[in-house]
């Protein structure tokens, strides 16, 4: 049922986001439509002091695993200047299928669609789940697993022992440094991009 | 030319593409694809996503040449060559190369004139109407919130006489969320008496909590339904409850699920009864950090019998499991071999064919346990000790095997074996046992006592009229429980 594609492809991103840690490519001005038509320019993010890219697969059942935790992190974060966002790189879903996908997880935020994964390439994602956050100048401050549930190898324990993403978040409103800015994740492979 | 005619003969079908002809979907993927993933791969069925069309692969091509090169998919955990088994979920070397080119040339669907018509399944139960189907009492609802959960489920005293089984068919109630299952008997009525005392679906780890009298089944996915050879049957009475013991794993939403049990009766009385020859220890005392920890169990057949089934069991710190036999000739005879262990994926697996094991064979099972930091899926950060139990955070060593006595007056015999193998059900269930040694003695060890020189004779190794908790946990089962009882009972009077 679970399976764990695209582990090369994603050592090779976190190598080359490892390099690049200083030189930050940054989204830039990229401009993308939620679910309900709405345009959101997300390279402008200043209305937040940081920002959460969810970026998700509402085929992949790893994916649709954490949106209970999207849930709970959206409650406790968005009121602390925090702004969320989920992201479809799915080339064939369309927008009624998102809105039913956020209606039946209970994802109470924006879903953007990026079926051209402009994007997932520019932070440079290659599975869902995976989360990426950036300040106010769209530099990734985090980027890696929701949570340990599933070790990179696929198997997943009974429970999750450390909150990555939320530890991050937790760090960013106390105005302290990342202690753990990259989490190697586990996955679905994204789709080919069309 | 009759050269390359008989290498033509000889290649294998699935191989039909020369080294330089494009492989396609049509031709080559399908038949793969169909064979070995839809079974759970198509609507309505357990697999996240459907692999029957040529879109639902195409757009999936580079995921699946990567998962099946890596063997996580399909899901088979028996390494190759140790053991045969009913329904191995296993490509070959020649497939998993067929779908790696595919992907990598473009995933081209191809010329429909190779297109074949898409298989059909049998909708309803694989096997035909069962002769009487169990389900929940009422439906269960599964928060998304949860992370897994393991259920039991009672369906009090089910069958309206002493019969014999053949086999069951598990229909899970909403395969979105139903992971695995067991299907086991009590007649004690102490699974009742707590189900009475609980919620509906009362939570455990792994059994129910009570020392069980029989089983029915192990369920996962895509399980080949396997009727017992004719003449032989699982033993069921009146008097029997069935419990449903169900791991689910909830997936980000509420769900709601009530899972279905359709019972096959022998078509004839059952001469020879089958019953699991329980092969396991409660001798389980890893350390912290621990990362090649081993654990070796045995036990000595004691009567001529055939083996059907066998079901390899750990927790999260297993890594790997080799069961085999070894005959009094001095035959060796594998049985499984586990080399990934995974916890997720843990199945019952029927033998090809029955295994006869002569009386006085010896089944051996050794595991390796990792309790390292290295090991993703130890559940203490940093490693703890870890001893038997049925939680979360303890471990197992199991490989039950299911046999039938070649001669049917030789059940008693077979059943008592297995009681025998951890000190009785007595032993099993005795308060001492899942207490660690070390915990009942001082440091130094304790005196041993002046009226016992038997024991000091056979077990006091060093000869210093002490026992350290090596010496104990070296003794026999029957033996050392019977001490640690009395080690318990003088610590616990001490105590103001």
């Amino acid at each position: 049922m679970i399976a764990s594609g695209g582990k090369n492809c994603c050592l090779l991103a976190l190598a080359v986001s490892f390099a690049g840690i200083h030189a930050q490519a940054q989204i830039g001005d990229l401009s993308l439509a939620d679910a309900q038509g709405k345009i959101h320019a997300i390279g402008e993010l200043k209305n937040h002091q940081a920002t959460v890219f969810l970026f998700v697969n509402s085929e992949c059942p790893v994916s649709n695993g954490f949106c209970p935790v999207y849930e709970k992190l959206h409650r406790d974060f968005a009121g602390k200047g925090i702004g969320f966002f989920a992201v479809y790189c799915q080339t064939d879903l369309s927008p009624a299928e998102i809105i039913l996908h956020g209606k039946e997880y209970k994802i109470l935020f924006p879903q953007l669609l990026d079926p051209k994964q402009a994007l997932a390439k520019r932070v440079k994602i290659c599975l869902t789940p995976e989360a990426v956050v950036v300040d106010a100048k769209g530099k990734t401050l985090y980027q890696g697993r929701i949570n340990d549930w599933y070790a990179p190898n696929g198997k997943r324990k009974a429970a999750p022992a450390r909150q990555d993403l939320e530890e991050a978040l937790k760090e960013i409103v106390a105005g302290k440094a990342i202690t753990a800015p990259r989490a190697p994740g586990f996955g679905c492979p994204l789709p080919p991009a069309p | 030319m009759w050269y390359s005619l008989l290498l033509a003969l000889l290649a294998p079908a699935a191989d039909s593409a020369g080294v330089d002809e494009p492989v396609t979907f049509n031709r080559q993927i399908a038949p793969i694809l169909w064979k070995h993933c839809v079974s759970c791969h198509r609507p309505g069925e357990i697999g996240p996503f459907s692999l029957l069309t040529y879109k639902d692969a195409a757009k999936r091509a580079d995921f699946l040449a990567s998962v099946t090169a890596e063997r996580s998919m399909p899901p088979w955990k028996p390494a190759a060559n140790y053991g045969h088994f009913v329904g191995e979920r296993r490509l070959s070397q020649e497939e998993i190369d067929l779908i790696s080119r595919w992907a990598k040339a473009g995933a081209l669907e191809g010329s429909a004139k190779f297109a074949q018509p898409p298989p059909k399944f049998v909708s309803g139960w694989q096997l035909g109407e069962p002769d009487l189907i169990l389900q929940m009492p009422k439906p269960y609802k599964i928060s998304g919130k949860a992370t897994d959960l393991n259920l039991v489920f009672l369906i009090p005293k089910p069958f309206q006489q002493d019969a014999d089984i053949s086999h069951i068919e598990l229909r899970p109630g909403n395969p979105k969320v139903v992971h695995h299952a067991l299907v086991l008997l009590d007649r004690t009525g102490k699974t009742k008496s707590i189900a009475d005392r609980n919620e509906y679906g009362y939570p455990v780890f792994d059994g129910p909590g009570i020392q069980v009298t029989g089983a029915l089944g192990f369920w996962s996915p895509a399980k080949t339904v396997t009727p017992l050879p004719p003449g032989i049957g699982r033993h069921v009475t009146k008097n029997d409850d069935v419990i449903l013991q169900i791991h689910y794993h909830p997936n980000g939403k509420d769900e709601e699920d009530r899972t279905q049990v359709g019972i096959y009766f022998t078509k004839t009385p059952a001469l020879k009864k089958a019953t699991g020859l329980g092969l396991r220890t409660k001798n389980i005392d890893i350390p912290a950090g621990k990362k090649d920890h081993q654990s070796r169990i045995s036990m000595l057949v004691p009567a001529d019998c055939h083996a059907l089934e066998i079901a390899p069991h750990m927790h999260y710190l297993g890594r790997e499991m080799k069961t085999w036999v070894e005959t009094p000739d001095g035959k060796e005879i594998p049985l499984v071999w586990i080399k990934d262990w995974d916890f997720n994926w843990q199945g019952s697996y029927s033998f090809a064919k029955p295994i006869a094991l002569p009386k006085n064979s010896r089944i051996i099972s050794v595991v390796t346990y990792d309790n390292s930091e290295d090991n993703p899926n130890n559940p203490n950060t940093p490693p703890k000790r870890i001893t038997w139990g049925e939680g979360t955070k303890d471990e197992m060593h199991m490989c039950p095997v299911l046999v039938y006595p070649d001669n049917p007056a030789d059940l008693a015999a077979l059943i008592r074996i297995s009681f025998l193998q951890d000190g009785g059900l007595a032993g099993m269930q005795a308060a001492s046992a899942n207490v660690r040694t070390s915990d009942l003695i001082p440091p130094g060890g304790i005196a041993i006592p002046e009226n016992s020189p038997g024991l000091r004779w056979m077990f006091d190794k060093n000869k210093d009229g002490k026992f350290t908790a090596e010496e104990i946990d070296a003794m026999p089962v029957l033996v050392r429980n019977k001490v640690k009882d009395f080690l318990q009972k003088k610590q616990a009077g001490k105590k103001p």
